[in-house]
């Protein structure tokens, strides 16, 4: 069937600026999209994988007891444990990926995972 | 109701026209039907193809009025009225309507079907991507947005494209519009010679097509419960199931839905209901959360995510059983628009029954000569169709016990979920 149609000049407008989106909205959802941290904590009774954006107490438990981990607007620490020294709470909150904190004498191991490659070192000193 | 039995008068009659194009959004949507689809629950979009033609013919409270009947008759064919379904059908094609109309009268002499469908289908999957991740998907709803959204552009391109060119050339289409068409417009409609027809077979709403048994328990079901109550129940049903929290209590509902569709003799398969909850579970799990069950390499099964996705797995094809028990043939809906949701069904009919030949090489013409040959024969058979236009009360059948059951029904699972 031939058709016969002239596309007039809000058609190639309305074409073109549906391209142009599918273009950004693929780049913007496939690309970028590793910047999804999430939380992963490990104990005696197993993993969780935990959001960061959430405000929540989550309890972990080991052999000591439980521990208690703290998450806010993007940052987590351990507010509380039934460890000696408190190193773990002293440790502070984190909120970068790779970053860590845990409580050994518990086991409760607590880091931020996922995100883009692009890192900052470890550790520095001077 | 068109009492007038001349098709040029009648063409003044906007409900019988709304009428004429909602069964055409009908068969379309019948055929789409059949072909494969990506995604189950997204459509293709060629059944807007008659709305996208009624933005020049129909005034705009007429135009909504269409696209209200096309998703109504729609779900109510495929009985997914209730469900998940209904409601991507609904804000897809409300959308596209909206965005259509707004397009056309806005761009003028700039704009022509090309560029309105093109809007009109990349707002409306758009739209249905942003439902998907709110009721089924999660997060991972994102990921398939630009696949989806590069479908429309492609299919709302060529639909608008053939609109234009049907739109140009269709004799029916002109005398609707209320021009006279130049002799150079119009087609010689005896010039269809006799060939193979190419037109699919399409599932009619009133053929029961397998199954003695099932056939045998629709009959009986038929006999004892009666649309209008039955529509009524599931609706209540469909709600409370929607809203239940406690998973066992819907769990339950669940497993009561689907004997609800084997006793009322509907078809329902059973690998499509496990393959869209694969999707949905799987998709819900892209997005781990919770603690971790089980994990190979990058992939991760955690427990929030797994009990989200079955969990909206459950609900999406619960409502689809509920829906599809609960919506019977006969249901004729009240109003006005249940009186051209009625008419539409009936031109889907004269649709089904036409005899002349649908060639993809003369697709245009051959569409127009259909058109014109349903809606004429509407016009001279005027008197038998009148019994089925008039709102009915449904009331009259069915048995007192089914519906007693019925209203028995519905009140047991709306106090469990009150007091569970």
């Amino acid at each position: 069937m031939k058709l016969s149609f002239k596309p007039r000049i809000l058609d190639i407008a309305a074409f073109l600026a549906g391209a142009a989106i599918v273009a950004l909205v693929s780049l913007a959802i496939y690309s970028g999209s590793s910047d999804s941290v999430s939380l992963r904590i490990t104990g005696d009774s197993g993993e969780w994988i935990e959001a960061l954006d959430q405000t929540a107490d989550l309890k972990v438990t080991g052999p000591l007891g439980t521990t208690l981990i703290h998450v806010e607007k993007g940052e987590v620490r351990i507010s509380d444990s039934p460890c000696k020294n408190k190193l773990c709470i002293a440790m502070g909150a984190i909120s970068r990926n790779r970053q860590w904190i845990a409580c050994l004498p518990n086991n409760v191991f607590v880091r931020i995972q996922g995100g883009s490659a692009e890192d900052e070192p470890d550790a520095a000193s001077f | 109701m068109p009492l007038h039995s001349d098709p040029e008068s009648r063409f003044k009659d906007k409900a019988d026209v709304t009428a004429l194009l909602g069964a055409f959004c009908l068969f379309l949507s019948a055929i789409e039907y059949m072909l494969p689809k990506p995604m189950p629950f997204m459509r293709l979009g060629i059944a807007n193809l008659p709305i996208l033609l009624a933005v020049d013919l129909l005034p705009f409270p007429w135009f909504l009025t269409l696209a209200l009947v096309k998703v109504i008759g729609m779900s109510m064919i495929s009985g997914s009225l209730f469900s998940f379904v209904a409601l991507f059908s609904l804000s897809g094609t409300m959308t596209a309507a909206v965005v259509m109309w707004g397009a056309r009268k806005a761009g003028g002499a700039k704009i022509s079907q090309i560029g309105t469908s093109i809007l009109g289908a990349m707002a409306s999957n758009a739209v249905q991507v942003v439902l998907a991740r709110a009721v089924a998907f999660g997060e991972a709803a994102w990921l398939i947005a630009p696949v989806f959204l590069l479908m429309g552009l492609i299919t709302g391109t060529a639909l608008g494209v053939f609109a234009e060119h049907f739109a140009r050339h269709s004799g029916w289409l002109a005398r609707a519009a209320g021009r006279v068409p130049a002799a150079k417009e119009l087609w010689d409609e005896q010039a269809n010679p006799a060939r193979r027809p190419k037109l699919p077979p399409e599932p009619s709403p009133r053929k029961i097509t397998s199954g003695k048994k099932r056939a045998l328990r629709r009959q009986h079901f038929e006999t004892h419960f009666n649309p209008l109550t039955t529509a009524l129940a599931g609706m209540a049903l469909a709600i409370i199931f929607l809203f239940e929290n406690n998973l066992a209590v819907k769990t339950g509902m669940f497993i009561l839905f689907m004997g609800a569709v084997i006793l009322a003799g509907k078809r329902f398969s059973f690998v499509m209901m496990l393959s869209v909850s694969a999707g949905i579970v799987a998709a819900n799990l892209l997005v781990p959360s919770g603690k971790v069950l089980w994990s190979l390499g990058p992939l991760v099964i955690t427990q929030y995510a797994l009990t989200e996705g079955l969990t909206k797995a459950l609900t999406f094809e619960g409502l689809m059983l509920i829906s599809k028990a609960s919506i019977m043939q006969g249901l004729k809906l009240p109003g006005r628009i249940g009186g051209i949701i009625g008419e539409s069904f009936l031109y889907y009919d004269r649709i089904i029954e036409y005899k002349g030949r649908i060639r993809a090489a003369s697709l245009s013409s051959d569409a127009d000569a259909m058109m014109t040959a349903v809606w004429e024969s509407e016009a001279l058979g005027g008197n038998e169709t009148a019994s089925a236009r008039g709102p009915e009360s449904g009331i009259v059948k069915g048995s007192k016990a089914a519906n007693a059951m019925l209203v028995l029904v519905v009140a047991a699972f709306g106090l469990a979920s009150a007091l569970l």
